[in-house]
Parts: C-alpha cells; sequence; structure tokens
C-alpha cells in the first residue's frame, strides 16, 4: 500500500514537472519578438545666411538600435512630410549624424511672430519613425524653432 | 516501476536540455555575417551574395551600413543616394584579387574606387559629400506608399582585375516623394 501511495506520488511529482518545462519553453520560444529603441540628439534649425529666407533643420544625430539582425527602416519627417528614409542592410541599428544630409533639410525660416513667438520665425515638428521587419517600432518627436527672415537684403556695395 | 521512473527522468533531463538551448543568450556573433558557409542570402528587399568561399573570394560580405536617401529641399524633385559605409576585403592570397569596388543605381554606374597595392577597399559617406544625385519621384511613384517617390536598385559589387564578380549587395532604396 504504502509502496502505491510513493509511486503515485513520484508520477504527480514527475507529471508536473514535465507540464512546467514545457510551458517555460514555449513561454519563451515565443517571446523573441524583436525590440527598438530610438535617440534623438540636439535637434537644430539654421539660417546660415540671413539675407534669404531658407533655413535648415538637421539633428547632431539620430540613430535607432533593434534587438536583432533585421532593422528595417529609420524615417525623418518635417511637418508630417518625409524627407529622408534610411534602411538596414543585414543590420541592428541605423545611425544618422548631421554631415550625413549636407546642409540639411530645407525649410522655410518665417517672418518674425511667425508662430507667435516674435523672437523666431516657424516651428517645425522633427519626427522620426524606426521599425524592425518583424513590425517592432518606435517614433520620437521635437519642435524646432527657426530664427525668423525679417526680409532684409544685403546689396552689394558697388561702385561705378 | 523503476523503469518507468528511469523513463520519465531522461524525458526530463531532455526537456532541461531544450529549454536551455532555446534560452541561450544572443550574442554579438549572432549579428555577424555567416560566413563563408552562406554564400547567398536574403532578407527583404535586401541580398547579399559572395561568388566564391575565401580563401578564393572576399573574406566575407561586402560590408554595407544604412542606404539612405533624402529629400533636401522639398519644392525640388531632387533627391541624394548615399551609404553610411561599405568595405570589400580580401585575404590577398588566392586568385582572383579584389581590384574594384563599383555603386550602380538602377544599372548605371556611379561610383568605382580601386586598390592600390592593397587587399581592401572602404568608402565613407562623405567621400560623396552631398550623395548621388537622383530624381525623388512622385507618390507612390514605386509602389511603396504615398510618402515615397522612386524606388532604386542599388547594387554594390567587388571585382577582380578580369573583371570577374567577386560579390555583390543588392537593396531598393526608397526616395521620399516630390509633391509639387
Amino acid at each position: 500500500m504504502k509502496n502505491v501511495q510513493t509511486y503515485n506520488r513520484t508520477l504527480r511529482f514527475l507529471s508536473t514537472t514535465i507540464v512546467l518545462a514545457l510551458l517555460l519553453f514555449i513561454n519563451n520560444w515565443s517571446t523573441t519578438a524583436a525590440t527598438i529603441s530610438l535617440d534623438i540628439t540636439n535637434p537644430v534649425c539654421v539660417q546660415a545666411r540671413s539675407d534669404t529666407g531658407t533655413c535648415y533643420i538637421k539633428a547632431f544625430d539620430i540613430s535607432a538600435n533593434g534587438s536583432g539582425g533585421s532593422f528595417s527602416q529609420l524615417s525623418v519627417y518635417v511637418n508630417g512630410k518625409l524627407r529622408l528614409n534610411m534602411q538596414g542592410f543585414f543590420e541592428s541599428s541605423a545611425y544618422l549624424n548631421a554631415d550625413m544630409i549636407g546642409t540639411g533639410l530645407a525649410v522655410a525660416c518665417g517672418m518674425p511672430n511667425a508662430s507667435g513667438d516674435p523672437a523666431f520665425g516657424n516651428i517645425y515638428t522633427l519626427s522620426v519613425t524606426a521599425s524592425m521587419t518583424d513590425g517592432a517600432n518606435t517614433w520620437g518627436s521635437a519642435q524646432v524653432r527657426c530664427p525668423y527672415y525679417d526680409g532684409k537684403v544685403f546689396l552689394p556695395n558697388v561702385r561705378r | 516501476m523503476k523503469e518507468r521512473i528511469v523513463l520519465l527522468s531522461v524525458l526530463i533531463l531532455l526537456l532541461a536540455g531544450l529549454f536551455i538551448l532555446s534560452s541561450r543568450p544572443v550574442t554579438a556573433q549572432d549579428d555577424q555575417p555567416p560566413t563563408p558557409s552562406a554564400p547567398i542570402e536574403t532578407m527583404g528587399e535586401n541580398t547579399r551574395e559572395l561568388e566564391s568561399i575565401s580563401p578564393n573570394a572576399l573574406v566575407g560580405f561586402i560590408g554595407t551600413s544604412n542606404p539612405y536617401c533624402y529629400q533636401p529641399d522639398p519644392a525640388r524633385d531632387e533627391c541624394y543616394i548615399n551609404i553610411r559605409y561599405m568595405q570589400a576585403t580580401d585575404n590577398g592570397t588566392t586568385s582572383p584579387y579584389l581590384y574594384t569596388l563599383e555603386v550602380r543605381l538602377d544599372g548605371k554606374l556611379r561610383y568605382q574606387s580601386s586598390v592600390f597595392f592593397e587587399n581592401s577597399i572602404y568608402y565613407n559617406y562623405d567621400m560623396i559629400p552631398d550623395g548621388l544625385k537622383v530624381t525623388c519621384g512622385s507618390p507612390n511613384q514605386g509602389g511603396a506608399g504615398v510618402d515615397f517617390g522612386k524606388v532604386y536598385s542599388l547594387a554594390i559589387q567587388a571585382k577582380s582585375g578580369d573583371g570577374t564578380n567577386m560579390g555583390g549587395n543588392y537593396a531598393g532604396v526608397r526616395c521620399p516623394a516630390y509633391v509639387p
């Protein structure tokens, strides 16, 4: 009788262990989805020449890091308009620094107080999205204030 | 009874082994190109290939990072394609030897670099200051969605002195759309 009880107890213990091991295995198998993080450093707007109404938006750097080797794309939008698309090529991350886009993304500086602040011209929304091939994605957004353009034109001082 | 217990113990050990294997932490090696055992790999619209296995060819796939396309001025149908970096390396011991690295956009040669008594070729984005100029294209022209215009086929190929292809990377690069 005692032997039968011990046998049953051992059997129950072993069955429970097997079920738990199976559950852990299945759970671990299904939680390998990729993750992704995004970092935007120092978005800027610069009016390189004060005699024009063209300003340039860029960031010191923008980076996205994924957990696997299947990075898909990083997209940069200014006021909702796609301006840059960077893709992964069998890699896990994307990195964009200010030098990689020449002078930057051209925008209109705007007149003084164009956005409600007399010290600035237009304000733009710089948005960045990044995604992995399995659909994991992230995004970030920043308001960028541009110097104003007061319409002054500097004519060269030329003598006849 | 003993036999059953032994059988169940073996089963538990097998399951435990499977569990340990599946929970193995991902290491940096997992991201490395599995050269030279897999000379062709495809992921989405990206493909990379080696024509032969080292030491008869390159030591691995041509390293390529982050091809990109940007539109500096939204009022113009002008975009620029560039690549953060790329590198091709030959071990230099067995022919054919690496001689040139070529970049083509939609089949048109746009960049080539050669070796000079060396075994590798390296490119950095600032070697073409603004990038390779292309037209952006109208919304969804390349079928990638309304935010995108044209989709360009980018081919990066390493070749030997007699023009033999030693390896290549191929990708579709999506440009922002030009919206007049």
